[in-house]
């Protein structure tokens, strides 16, 4: 079977089957695709076999979808069944990122990537758009530096915590990280993440990553803030400061982030949350002020009653 | 035939006349020093019960302490009141001297409970 596409395919290419056809859909993930949505670039040439994918599958990503006029089929055939896979649904190049980050790339078509495609000006059939040079080159080389693991690489380089201020139960700025939290703690924390590109390794530079202060569930989940080291020469961390909830237990500071194309980051650290020590509560209540006063005046009412009482005259006129 | 309610009124008003006057002339003023000393500690009592009931409960401890305080003090101060009443001298083989010396040392363990328990 081939992929087969009556309105957008390439002409001058097609040998009148209309297999060589046209992709504009490609996924929107930066480092799969090497280029954003919003881009206006010239169509991927494709002639090949079309592909379906699972939609439970979280792993997969529908890298170059066909226009929605296609459909997959047996050129010299006539059409006797529903075909296989119809319109948007017909997937050209897939690709795979397992939980262990590696990566699989499956495309069902070789002349994509050939030198012929590469360089080929395109006209599209029925929508009559040109393009001086296709598009084939830039998504391959991307494509091909994504499945290598040159692109859409990171990793954590380093993780701190503490409170803001600094200190903590068993640590502190400069020195090991805390063990434990008080609750109601006021907490900084932050994160330093590092891409690969062009062979070096250089600060992140997304703005969504998340924090989740976790226990079974996030109690707290906060988008972090890119912020440069002072003095610190260009790096950038992702940090925030937050109120630890008024909830005892092991807590961890969680940092997941997913997103297609990039590499499966996660960072953990446990910390414990205390509950106040008996000296950190207030000390005198201001709702038991009169129970005090009470207490008090008993105590001098006392001391006055006794002199009273033991210096006593019965008055004259029971003197008798 | 049933005496009318004014009558009634003034018969009431009689009778707690007579009482207080009654009071008056037959209590030793050393009696009356330890009754002045009970109403006060009444006061106290009733006017923390009322601050309770409208602020509520918390802290309950403080509410114990200062209130169970009051009390205490005056049953301490019935017991000193009854053990020196000279009408009931047949019955207690103990001086005045001495029933006041047992008040003060139990007032001691009473506010050492009070202070501790007040928080």
């Amino acid at each position: 079977t081939a992929v087969i596409d009556h309105f957008h395919h390439a002409v001058g290419l097609d040998a009148g089957d209309h297999t060589t056809m046209l992709a504009w859909e490609v996924v929107d993930a930066e480092p799969l695709a090497g280029r954003r949505v919003g881009d206006d670039p010239a169509p991927v040439i494709f002639r090949g076999v079309g592909q379906t994918v699972d939609p439970g599958n979280e792993l997969v990503m529908q890298v170059l979808s066909a226009e929605s006029n296609a459909y997959s089929a047996f050129p010299a055939d006539p059409i006797a069944a529903y075909p296989m896979a119809v319109g948007r649904a017909t997937l050209l190049v897939t690709a795979l990122q397992a939980r262990n980050n590696a990566r699989v790339v499956f495309s069902g078509s070789l002349d994509l990537f050939s030198d012929r495609f590469f360089r080929a000006p395109v006209l599209c059939s029925r929508c009559g758009t040109q393009y001086a040079r296709s598009g084939n080159e830039a998504f391959a080389t991307a494509l091909g530096q994504w499945v290598c693991g040159q692109r859409g690489v990171v990793r954590v380089k380093s993780v701190t915590h503490h409170l803001v201020g600094g200190g903590g139960v068993g640590g502190g700025v400069g020195v090991a990280l805390p063990e434990a939290y008080t609750i109601n703690d006021h907490v900084h924390y932050e994160i330093e993440i590092e891409e690969l590109r062009a062979g070096e390794w250089v600060p992140f530079e997304r703005e969504d990553v998340q924090l989740d202060f976790h226990r079974i569930d996030p109690f707290v989940r906060k988008t972090l803030e890119r912020r440069p080291v002072p003095g610190g020469g260009g790096r950038v961390v992702y940090a925030t400061e937050f109120q630890l909830p008024d909830v005892i237990g092991v807590f961890k500071f969680l940092v997941e982030y997913r997103q297609p194309g990039f590499q499966f980051l996660r960072s953990q650290l446990d910390v414990s949350v205390v509950p106040y020590r008996h000296d950190e509560y207030e000390r005198f209540i201001l709702a038991a002020y009169p129970y005090y006063a009470s207490a008090f005046s008993m105590m001098g009412g006392l001391f006055v009653f006794s002199f009273v009482f033991l210096y006593h005259r019965e008055s004259k006129a029971k003197q008798e | 035939m049933a005496p009318s309610t004014s009558q009634q009124q003034q018969g009431l008003a009689d009778m707690v006349g007579g009482l207080l006057r009654d009071y008056d002339k037959r209590t030793p003023s050393r009696l009356k020093v330890v009754d002045a000393y009970l109403a006060y500690i009444l006061f106290t009592g009733i006017f923390q019960f009322i601050y309770c009931a409208l602020v509520g409960t918390f802290p309950f401890n403080s509410f114990l302490s200062g209130f169970l305080s009051c009390v205490a003090s005056f049953i301490l101060a019935v017991n000193l009141r009854i053990q020196v009443n000279p009408e009931n001298k047949s019955q207690f083989a103990i001086s005045p001297e001495r029933a006041f010396a047992d008040f003060l040392f139990c007032h001691v363990i009473l506010h050492l409970t009070v202070m501790n328990f007040m928080g």
